[in-house]
């Protein structure tokens, strides 16, 4: 079976697929509530991240956005899509 | 999705009214796509098609809890008997699990008991799926303490996600609460104050959790086989592939040799499809076929093939109807 360990090659945001930043890695966690969750708070989101700069998002909503001044002409095509 | 979708077309109001306690929660992680938009075929690295026996575990913990490591060893038994692989421990490049408390560094889910934090995923051009490279383990030690139970539910449930299983709580908004109908790790967990005391179903594994996780490496035969003859010279035969891992077919072709009286193989390869962009509630219907060069004899031409995967081998032979190819008999 042809396996082939690569860098994460695209995220579809809001239905629109967009090529991950250069060295960025994508993960996701599963979280588990307790009484100190906040309620309503998200059980499962992705982050992308490279060097200094994190993006934490859910299907709906941007938790994070935190990108370096160095990384924000890379992560623009990702902004762009959270905000269509 | 298809099918939930269509079940609320049929059903109406009454699917919304029960969704939001049923919080659409499905067995299998991989049956939605997740906020990046792929669904997570969360096979867990090393077996998936590497062939190595083990999944290596880290501990960042001063001294491992018990709890964590009698999670792991019942983990370990429940897929050991499925696919094959021990759990060993030791850190380095090929760890799979990495359990950390919040001291050792910037949990990624504060304000949480816990969580599973996929920090390397890794992809199969074949299937066109995704599975776990590495994942760590955090508990929140620092906002809660644990029992020796707390730690083992914890353990337990963070495993079934790397394993693929979905939550089982129920999640009528705000809160999340235990699910009287399931017995699973993948229920939420019980608490004193904010000490984790285990699960709503204790903090063992249930043979639905076992059966669960087994399924996604376990092999399928080939399904509704059926093969057409689509010309005087050709063969196209269809089947339903409802195996979710790093699995494919090995199709043998053969024709009737007469005169050795005896099918003859003359051909054979490796099929398979990917599935990562459908939906693995429903079944890849795949297709091969054969056209019949002049030089090949005229007579009876077969397809079979077994499932194969790396990590099950060669299982579940199964053959197509043979078709007289070289004009009408």
């Amino acid at each position: 079976m042809p396996i082939e360990q690569i860098p994460f090659p695209y995220v579809r945001i809001r239905g629109k697929v967009i090529a991950m930043p250069d060295g960025a890695r994508l993960g996701t966690v599963f979280a588990e509530a307790g009484p100190l969750t906040p309620p309503n708070a998200p059980t499962q989101w992705n982050y992308i991240t490279r060097g200094k700069s994190i993006v934490t998002f859910t299907s709906s909503n941007v938790l994070e956005w935190s990108v370096a001044p160095e990384d924000e002409a890379d992560f623009r095509p990702l902004k762009a899509a959270f905000e269509q | 999705m298809i099918r939930w979708l269509v079940a609320g077309i049929i059903f109406g109001s009454l699917v919304f009214l029960a969704s939001p306690v049923q919080a659409n929660h499905y067995v299998y992680l991989a049956s939605e796509a997740n906020a990046a938009g792929f669904s997570q075929y969360t096979w867990v690295n090393n077996r998936w098609a590497m062939g190595a026996q083990s999944h290596n575990w880290c501990s960042g913990f001063t001294s491992t809890p018990q709890g964590i490591l009698n999670a792991l060893a019942e983990w370990e038994n429940a897929v050991q008997s499925s696919f094959g692989p021990e759990f060993v421990a030791g850190c380095g490049p090929s760890q799979t699990f990495l359990f950390l408390p919040a001291s050792a560094g910037s949990i990624p889910c504060p304000g949480y008991v816990g969580c599973l934090d996929v920090s390397n995923w890794g992809y199969d051009s074949g299937r066109q799926a995704y599975y776990i490279v590495t994942a760590n383990i955090w508990f929140n030690t620092t906002q809660y303490s644990f029992t020796d139970a707390g730690y083992r539910y914890t353990t337990g449930h963070e495993l079934g996600h790397a394993y693929g299983l979905h939550e089982r709580y129920l999640h009528p908004p705000p809160s999340i609460r235990c699910n009287p109908d399931e017995n699973s790790i993948m229920d939420t967990a019980t608490f004193s104050g904010t000490t984790v005391t285990g699960g709503c179903d204790g903090y063992n594994l249930y043979p639905d959790d076992k059966t669960r996780a087994t399924l996604l490496y376990d092999l399928s035969p080939a399904q509704n086989v059926a093969t057409y003859k689509t010309g005087t010279n050709s063969m196209s035969q269809f089947w339903d592939d409802v195996n979710w891992a790093e699995s494919g077919y090995q199709l043998y072709f053969y024709y009737w040799s007469p005169s050795a009286y005896s099918w003859v193989q003359f051909f054979s390869g490796l099929h398979y499809a990917g599935v990562g962009p459908g939906d693995p509630d429903l079944p890849v219907r795949l297709s091969s076929g054969y056209s019949k060069p002049l030089y090949m004899p005229s007579t009876d031409y077969i397809i079979c093939g077994y499932t194969h995967s790396t990590a099950r081998g060669y299982l579940h032979w199964v053959c197509g109807q043979s078709k007289f190819l070289g004009g009408e008999v």
